[in-house]
């Protein structure tokens, strides 16, 4: 399971929305190895999504008028 | 005078995270086993179509009600990309599908909030993998509008935050270091849109030629 790191205060956590030029964000590194990636990963995608809103996107735009 | 009952012993927090964990293990292990399946196929469209859907499955399954999960393009009002993504996460609530057919869709940028590239490795050409996910990072999500509620009166307008970009492998390079190395400097050649990167996470149930994941190391 690689994926990047950011310093929040606190210690490290997660970072899901990792960025060019974010001077407190690791590099992409090995976060956990063996049977469990896909747990932590999965829990990851669920975490994400939880935080995630929808904008519905004006349709007149892509009608193009 | 009544002989006391034995008292029970108090679950322990941790019982709950060893069935979790042996739950979504078994699970890992299910979608290799019906990779390794799927690898006598001789058609490689085949293979990879087969391989996506036990995945997309599990999601579906899984994922709160108010998301779908499906495959297809995903287009902005002014860009269409000529990309199929294997999985995508997109909003199920508030948001349409442009197009919506059997077996694909197409999804406007605003609804998506993950995309998942699923390879079988153990070869991962990460270049291959980033060309649509460049493509999705070019695309910028229209101004929406969003009515408050009557406690809130007026309207909210804003932008749906850019999907996550993962790539899911069932096998994967011996050296997983050396491959974090090659994510994070594809990532750095190609950052897109407000500097986000085109891979935010990589994911490999198996590493080499093994063909049963390996136990924890760290």
């Amino acid at each position: 399971m690689i994926s990047y790191h950011r310093s929040n205060g606190f210690g490290e956590s997660r970072h899901y929305y990792p960025t060019q030029g974010d001077a407190f964000q690791s590099a992409a590194r090995v976060a956990l190895r063996g049977d469990l990636a896909f747990a932590h990963w999965y829990a990851g995608l669920i975490n994400d999504l939880n935080g995630c809103l929808a904008i519905p996107p004006n349709l007149f735009e892509y009608l193009g008028m | 005078m009544s002989p006391s009952k034995p008292k029970r012993k108090p679950r322990k927090a941790t019982a709950v995270a060893d069935r979790l964990k042996d739950q979504l293990r078994q699970q890992a292990e299910e979608l290799l086993a019906h990779s390794r399946k799927v690898s006598s196929m001789p058609h490689r469209g085949a293979r990879g179509v087969e391989r996506e859907s036990p995945l997309r499955g599990f999601l579906s399954d899984h994922v709160p009600r108010r998301f779908r999960v499906g495959t297809g393009c995903i287009v902005s009002a002014t860009m269409a990309p000529p990309h199929q993504h294997d999985i995508v996460i997109a909003d199920a609530h508030n948001c349409l599908t442009l197009l919506q057919e059997a077996n694909s869709s197409t999804f406007p940028i605003e609804a998506v909030h993950s995309v998942i590239s699923v390879k079988s490795g153990p070869a991962l050409t990460l270049n291959e993998v980033a060309e649509p996910f460049i493509g999705l990072r070019s695309l910028c999500p229209t101004m929406g509008c969003v009515r408050m509620s009557p406690a809130m009166p007026g309207n909210a307008s804003g932008r749906t935050s850019p999907a996550t970009h993962h790539l899911f492998a069932y096998r994967g390079p011996k050296d997983a270091d050396r491959l974090a190395t090659s994510v994070d400097d594809l990532n750095q050649r190609s950052a897109t849109h407000m500097g986000r990167y085109p891979i935010d996470q990589v994911v490999v149930l198996t590493s080499g030629k093994s063909t049963i994941p390996c136990r924890a190391a760290t």
